[in-house]
């Protein structure tokens, strides 16, 4: 003890200690000026309104749709029986015993409201929220299946299958997507919401050509995945299968796809996580993901600071949860594990 | 068996390379046919060509009378009658050592799960591992590995085996195990045609050995004829080298 000294601690654990200290004092700066400086442009921070976009109370109220008189309330429980009899015609209606508004005997006339519940709603952010994750997963689905097609056909030796295959991903990587977005809604959508109105059908909403442009996307990327997966497995592989008898097809299924899906596993988690994010493209057309809902709530609160670091802190979430699940999935599809 | 007629073989890569030149040779049933020669000289060519793993530029090869260069055989009906065993394995790295005996008869053969896990089984048992059914390549060792290639090969009833350096990227420690089960397998009659250097196992089982060289089956004798009186200098060469 005696000889322990200031350089003996900072040669063992001391400067470790000291780096672990700066980074949260980095951290802590960063905050902290960020706090300052919104002081300095006077921001009022108000996070107490941040949670009424997740969840919220809804009034809801009970009306009546036809004109007369209140026959008779008869109680049920917490909850009154009225009953409104007009010119032939007679309605019942539940409401919460505290909140009635209405006496035996009162003419009333269609939209008077008799009581009122309350009623927690999901509020916008968490509407975007499932929007988002739900065109991602429709979208790297689809996608998953387009590349899949995509890679096999990108080392077929048919030229007229392998010449698609190339032409397609190198249109695909080779524009940015908020552009394919725009062609997708405003050029392909056009053509097909105006040859559906012809034959008289029904029109597709914006979502349906949000979520092909990402699928179509995302399937490009997956394309090369699978490519480079196939690829990776030992030719020994294929050979030893087709020497067996097997069809080529037969060997991808049973042989090649189940070992190169291991490995393309973690990249096609990456791009599943590159298109959650490329999803919040999509509110340029009236899709009603997180990006757009977050800027659609900055505009009726006038919040902005708080709502983009809870809207960047959702998508955190999202993204950060698909990779942890993502290395699970890895441990467990371990070869012999 | 097999037979093969003036079979042609030319790889086109960073330059002409002619594997084989004018092939004739045939197996007979019941017959093990040893093909040896320096490396590069086609041997391991002319074994893939047999089951069109390499198809041959021109020529004609018959397994039991089919013409397997001839556009409309079916090759895959064709290869389910040749087993190969390949020099590096090649087990399905995704499957158990009984999953990889049983996955192409039930694929190929169309036969139940119980009726291909008996025959694995069997089979593993023949080869002397039967504990390890249920383990996967990647913890087999190389003989081990090899011995479930055998097995694999054997449990879709081939007519034929075609066995490509099978011991080339052992221990030596683990080459006698695998060339036991080789031998075992000849002494039951089957017939085989071996790439091999195993000097050894040509002498002791090949009733025939082929020696190749620049793409050309050189001299083609029984074992004695080989290692006692070799009639070409350049396979004098050979054995003196290898010998």
């Amino acid at each position: 003890m005696s000889n322990f000294s200031i350089t003996d601690y900072l040669r063992t654990r001391g400067w470790r200690h000291i780096s672990i200290i700066l980074f949260f004092v980095m951290v802590g700066a960063v905050v902290g000026g960020i706090y300052v400086a919104t002081q300095r442009v006077e921001y009022v921070w108000r996070w107490y309104r941040v949670p009424q976009y997740f969840y919220y109370k809804d009034t809801i109220e009970t009306r009546a749709e036809i004109e007369g008189e209140v026959a008779s309330l008869v109680a049920k429980g917490d909850q009154v029986e009225v009953t409104v009899r007009g010119d032939g015609e007679e309605e019942v209606y539940l409401v919460p015993a505290d909140s009635l508004r209405v006496d035996e005997g009162d003419f009333i006339y269609p939209g008077d409201v008799l009581g009122s519940y309350q009623k927690w709603k999901v509020g916008i952010l968490i509407q975007g929220l499932w929007l988002t994750m739900a065109v991602s997963v429709i979208g790297v689905l689809l996608g998953i299946v387009i590349g899949l097609f995509t890679g096999l056909a990108r080392i077929s030796s048919n030229p007229a299958l392998r010449w698609s295959a190339i032409t397609y991903i190198e249109l695909i990587r080779g524009s940015p997507l908020l552009v394919q977005i725009f062609i997708w809604y405003f050029v392909l959508g056009t053509m097909i919401n105006a040859m559906l109105a012809q034959k008289g059908f029904s029109q597709l909403p914006p979502l349906w050509f949000g979520v092909t442009a990402l699928a179509v996307f995302a399937g490009a990327y997956v394309a090369e995945i699978v490519r480079a997966g196939i690829q990776s497995i030992h030719r020994g592989q294929m050979e030893a299968a087709r020497s067996l008898g097997m069809t080529y097809p037969r060997a991808m299924r049973h042989i090649i796809l189940p070992q190169a899906f291991r490995r393309i596993l973690p990249p096609l988690a990456g791009q599943f996580i590159s298109l959650i994010k490329d999803s919040s493209l999509l509110g340029i057309i009236a899709i009603r993901e997180l990006t757009k809902a977050t800027r659609e709530v900055v505009t009726t609160s006038l919040q902005p600071f708080e709502l983009w670091f809870v809207c960047a802190l959702l998508y955190l979430v999202l993204t950060f949860s698909l990779s942890m699940f993502v290395q699970y999935l890895e441990r467990r599809t371990a070869i012999g594990g | 068996m097999v037979r093969a007629e003036n079979v042609y073989k030319t790889f086109y890569t960073t330059h002409k390379i002619e594997a084989l030149v004018d092939v004739s040779c045939q197996v007979d049933k019941g017959e093990v046919v040893v093909i040896i020669g320096p490396s590069g000289s086609g041997k391991s060519t002319i074994l893939r060509c047999l089951n069109r793993l390499e198809k041959a530029d021109s020529g004609h090869i018959y397994i039991d009378g089919v013409d397997i260069l001839d556009p409309k055989t079916n090759i895959n009906k064709v290869r389910a009658e040749l087993g190969m065993v390949f020099q590096s394995f090649n087990l399905f790295a995704h499957k158990t050592a009984l999953g990889n005996l049983t996955l192409a008869q039930n694929v190929v053969r169309r036969r139940s799960k119980e009726e291909a896990q008996e025959k694995a089984m069997a089979l593993l048992r023949k080869v002397g591992i039967p504990d390890k059914a249920d383990s996967y390549p990647d913890n087999l060792s190389g003989g081990q590995q090899q011995r479930v290639a055998i097995a694999r090969a054997l449990a879709m009833d081939p007519k034929v085996m075609l066995f490509d350096e099978p011991t080339s990227a052992l221990d030596p420690e683990m080459i006698g195990e695998v060339l036991d089960v080789m031998k075992t397998l000849a002494r039951e009659g089957m017939t085989m045609v071996v790439v091999t250097h195993e000097m050894g196992f040509a002498r002791e089982v090949a009733d025939k050995v082929i020696f190749m060289d620049e793409g050309q089956i050189v001299e083609v004798g029984t074992p004695e004829h080989f290692f006692k009186d070799p009639t070409h200098e350049r396979t004098k060469l050979f054995l003196s080298q290898i010998l």
